[in-house]
């Protein structure tokens, strides 16, 4: 492994976009409820509130200018139940300029993290941040049933669009299912297998 | 032409010659028309659909329909051991199985806080490198099916060949080696492993500047690519395009040398970039990446130490196969290993390599089980494909096959 990784709970404060995170912790007070550097990725846990306000500053005033990927963990019995979570980059200017050389710029990564409840699972969408959020977006409406406020045209994007449910939830039918001999709908719904607790 | 039935004479006397005029091509009077274009289309590369909305020739709008291959592999994840999802993640990108496998490992090292051996990593970047060859002479001989140049196809799979016999010596399978596996490898390299490798290094330049004599100042070639389905590199920043299609648009992103892994830093290759950012800058990118990869692979082989191929901790790597014959230990230890697996610290790791397509990214979450609760897979296709309605709208329909052929997309990663 090239990248050195801390396993301990102490931060790395030398990690430039740690030290970002604590900045954005400073622009906008105490909608950042955690910073913290996990296995050598920076982490911020987000208020959802403030979702769009830190990606704004995250963007025009950090230069993280790249939405890596969006995506979302169900963990079923914590409180919050979900949590959607961004990975944002920064290239450097001289990547951008098309000099590839790592020692001229840094290309720095971050993970924000959203807590969002189980009972109203609505998340502002970024999409008029950063464009590439659209699928994105769609991606975990359509396997988690996160709701994204604002998305311009939140459709299932992988399943049928008559599917009934979200099936990346933990909640939702694992594993194959033995044959039943029956129309009986409720009884096929109590045998599939369902999610270990 | 106007014949009246009721009278039997106008039946026999001959009809007017058809008048020859050239149809000027016009806006149709109601508007546009939508065409389906696949699911079953030979230039979709798959089971792409696209709904395009047509006035004459011209691309008015362009919708991707994607999840005709969609097969939950992110569920399957969650309900197996991690070292079986090394045989799993090779199947969501079948052209890059290799880089999808090394992903996947790589966050599970990251959890688990495991050193490689140095023979596995320069294994792994060998293997990672012909990939990448592998990868691109399909996209190379796709690329020249779709626009017509069908002679290409023959010869890059030619190469393809010799590399996916390769995998079969090393592996014993080609398409879906599962070769890489957390802390090393599966097993040792096998016998006569270096003299193939140089056997296909000393073929694949000279087969390089084949396909490019046939292509690159091919003036029909140029014509069908040149300055069709630009995409600027603000606008690829912005939709999250990576890989050759940004390096062709004139941003020097490529991970192994901005976030490299397996040692990458240690190479000696250049980063190929075009700042025009149309399906002909791309075809040249990938063509000099080849070029770089083939470097790449001779330092590797150059430097191949002797040693283990994976690392040493029994409750991650198994036991050779002649110490179970001798030790309680290690029939154990096999044992533990096969029925449980191994638990990760609770955690959460993400892990990115540069694949053919761009960045692939695998977030995995684990609770301190033997299976991981969530695997996420960033698959630069999938990403990528959000690209295409910009590249072709306002241009002909035939130049929507070069977007996509240029776009280079597997189906089996977008829709995983």
């Amino acid at each position: 492994m090239s990248d050195s990784t801390s396993n301990s709970p102490s931060p790395r404060t030398t990690d430039p976009a740690f030290e970002t995170l604590n900045e954005l912790a400073g622009a906008i007070g105490d909608g950042v409820m955690a910073v913290d550097v996990l296995l050598g990725e920076p982490t911020a846990v987000l208020g959802r509130e403030h979702l769009k306000t830190a990606a704004h500053w995250l963007r025009d005033q950090a230069g993280f200018q790249f939405l890596r990927s969006v995506t979302c963990v169900d963990y079923l019995t914590a409180d919050p139940r979900f949590h959607v979570v961004y990975h944002l980059a920064s290239i450097p200017e001289s990547i951008l300029a098309g000099d590839s050389d790592p020692t001229a710029g840094t290309f720095r990564s971050i993970r924000v993290k959203v807590p969002v409840p189980a009972d109203s699972p609505v998340v502002d969408s970024v999409t008029d941040i950063y464009p590439t959020a659209d699928w994105h977006e769609r991606e975990v409406w359509d396997l988690f049933g996160i709701e994204f406020a604002g998305h311009p045209d939140l459709r299932r994007i992988l399943l049928p669009d008559d599917f009934e449910g979200h099936p990346l939830r933990k909640d939702a039918p694992i594993r194959y299912e033995t044959v039943q001999f029956t129309f009986n709908y409720d009884a096929i719904a109590a045998a599939k297998p369902r999610a270990r607790e | 032409m106007q014949r009246n039935n009721a009278d039997p004479s106008a039946l026999l006397t001959p009809p007017p010659p058809p008048r020859r005029e050239v149809v000027e091509a016009r806006p149709l009077d109601e508007g546009t028309i939508v065409v389906n274009v696949g699911p079953h289309h030979p230039s979709t590369h798959g089971v792409l659909r696209l709904i395009v909305e047509l006035d004459g020739e011209r691309v008015v709008a362009c919708t991707p329909d994607i999840g005709y291959l969609h097969t939950g592999i992110e569920k399957t994840f969650e309900e197996k051991t991690y070292v079986k999802g090394t045989t799993l993640a090779p199947r969501m990108s079948y052209l890059s199985p290799i880089h999808n496998s090394t992903c996947y490992v790589l966050a599970i090292e990251r959890l688990l806080q495991v050193e490689v051996p140095e023979r596995a990593t320069v294994t792994r970047v060998l293997l990672l490198e012909l990939d990448r060859l592998a990868s691109h002479l399909v996209f190379l001989g796709i690329h020249g099916l779709d626009l017509g140049a069908s002679s290409i196809m023959l010869y890059t799979f030619r190469e393809r060949e010799k590399i996916l016999d390769l995998m079969e010596m090393v592996a014993g399978a080609r398409m879906f080696p599962s070769y890489i596996r957390p802390g090393g490898l599966a097993y040792d390299l096998p016998q006569g492993f270096e003299a193939a490798v140089e056997d296909i290094l000393r073929t694949i330049e000279p087969s390089i500047d084949q396909y490019e004599d046939l292509l690159t100042h091919n003036p029909l070639w140029k014509e069908r690519t040149v300055g069709v389905a630009t995409i600027s590199s603000d606008e690829a920043i912005r939709l999250g395009v990576t890989g050759t299609i940004l390096r062709a648009a004139g941003v020097a992103l490529d991970l192994r040398k901005a976030r490299p892994y397996c040692g990458y830093e240690s190479y000696d290759f250049d980063v190929p970039i075009r700042t025009e950012g149309d399906a002909y800058a791309r075809y040249i990118v990938r063509i000099a990446e080849m070029r770089e990869s083939v470097k790449i692979v001779r330092q590797a082989l150059d430097r191949l130490p002797a040693g283990p191929y994976i690392c040493a901790d029994r409750k991650i790597a198994p036991p050779p196969k002649h110490e179970l014959a001798t030790s309680m230990e290690a029939v154990i230890h096999h044992f533990k290993l096969w029925t449980e697996g191994f638990a990760p610290p609770a955690g959460e790791a993400y892990a990115t390599v540069e694949a053919p397509r761009g960045e692939l990214g695998m977030y995995v979450v684990s609770d301190g089980t033997a299976r991981p609760w969530r695997v996420h897979m960033r698959s630069p296709s999938f990403v990528n494909l959000q690209a295409l309605e910009g590249m072709v709208k306002g241009g002909l329909v035939a130049d929507l096959v070069t977007a996509v052929a240029s776009l280079d997309p597997v189906l089996g990663e977008v829709d995983r």
